[in-house]
């Protein structure tokens, strides 16, 4: 069982939010149930400091501030993705192949798939 | 002797990264090398937005991306998690310290490389067709031209030489010079140890 929490926002923030919520088709409540979880994840002093910048940072420190939350987050996929895809490609090269032979592999495999492209 | 610095200690890196490196950096995982490689660092670099060298800004065209994405779908990786791979790609030039987006670089191939040009052919004689121009570098300099890219980073150095490019040193270090812009082309692991020392010198003989 679910409980409703309320918020008031601004018009502005609510039609980002019902847009953003368009766009990912899901409903404005699912989105704002997302940004609830993420918050509450993280530690006290980082809301903290979120806080903080909130009130008294300005909009070019804000900026920096998010760019790199989100390239936290790319990093993280990234590593996920790299990780799914250490199971592929199984035949490519032997695995006890030197460094110097993976390097000749990739150019001559990243070629030859070119070529075939 | 003197020394010409091409790149001032601290100031952004705008770094071209070679579809050969990315495709190398995941035979290595694959392969259980998480150690110190070239391409390694240089992913990491381009990952964090960083390097001991200073800031590195990625710069990176949709034809790259879209290329190595066929690259790795051919090499059996799977189409969803290609794709991802690729996208992150453009989101860390994105993310990077000049948050500079993927480029779009329309026409290009104009820059014959060692392995583009083409070769002597009789043009009176039907049979002998002109061999097809590999554009696989071209693309990849066009778009470190066109992003006014400082480097690229290649494990396919010796297919960038070119009337255009000067050697700094042999097999690790060329300059390509192109109308309104210079690249250094540098061998992965040239350019994982410039990354790390920050030094991008090199020697001037002659006055």
């Amino acid at each position: 069982m679910g409980r409703t929490v309320s918020a008031y926002v601004t018009d502005e923030l609510a039609e980002s939010v019902a847009l953003e919520a368009k766009r990912e088709d899901r409903s404005p409540a699912q989105i704002a149930a997302l940004a609830l979880r993420f918050f509450i994840a993280l530690p006290r002093d980082a809301r903290v400091s979120l806080a903080a910048l909130e009130s008294l940072g300005t909009e070019s420190e804000r900026r920096l501030a998010l760019n790199e939350v989100a390239r936290a987050l790319n990093i993280a996929e990234f590593e996920m993705t790299c990780r799914r895809m250490q199971g592929h490609g199984s035949t490519l090269v032997s695995d006890h192949a030197s460094d110097e032979e993976l390097d000749e592999a990739a150019v001559i495999l990243t070629r030859s798939a070119l070529k075939r492209a | 002797m003197r020394d010409f610095e091409i790149i001032v200690h601290g100031q952004t890196i705008r770094l071209c990264v070679d579809l050969n490196i990315w495709v190398r950096y995941l035979l290595g995982r694959r392969a259980g090398r998480v150690g110190p490689s070239a391409a390694n660092a240089i992913v990491e670099a381009v990952q964090r937005g960083r390097s001991p060298a200073g800031p590195i800004q990625l710069i990176v065209s949709y034809t790259m991306l879209a290329r190595l994405e066929d690259v790795l779908v051919r090499l059996s990786f799977q189409p969803g998690d290609a794709s991802a791979f690729c996208s992150l790609m453009g989101a860390f030039a994105r993310r990077g310290p000049s948050g500079i987006p993927p480029h779009m670089v329309l026409g290009g191939g104009t820059s014959p490389t060692a392995e583009s040009r083409m070769l002597t052919y009789n043009p009176y004689d039907p049979k002998v067709v002109p061999p097809r121009a590999d554009d696989e570098d071209g693309r990849v300099l066009d778009t470190a031209v066109a992003g006014q890219a400082h480097i690229i980073a290649t494990f396919n150095f010796a297919d960038f030489r070119s009337p255009n490019s000067q050697v700094l040193e042999a097999g690790r270090a060329q300059l390509y010079q192109a109308a309104h812009h210079n690249v250094l082309i540098l061998h992965a692991n040239k350019a994982a140890e410039c990354l790390a020392s920050g030094d991008f010198s090199w020697p001037i003989v002659g006055p």
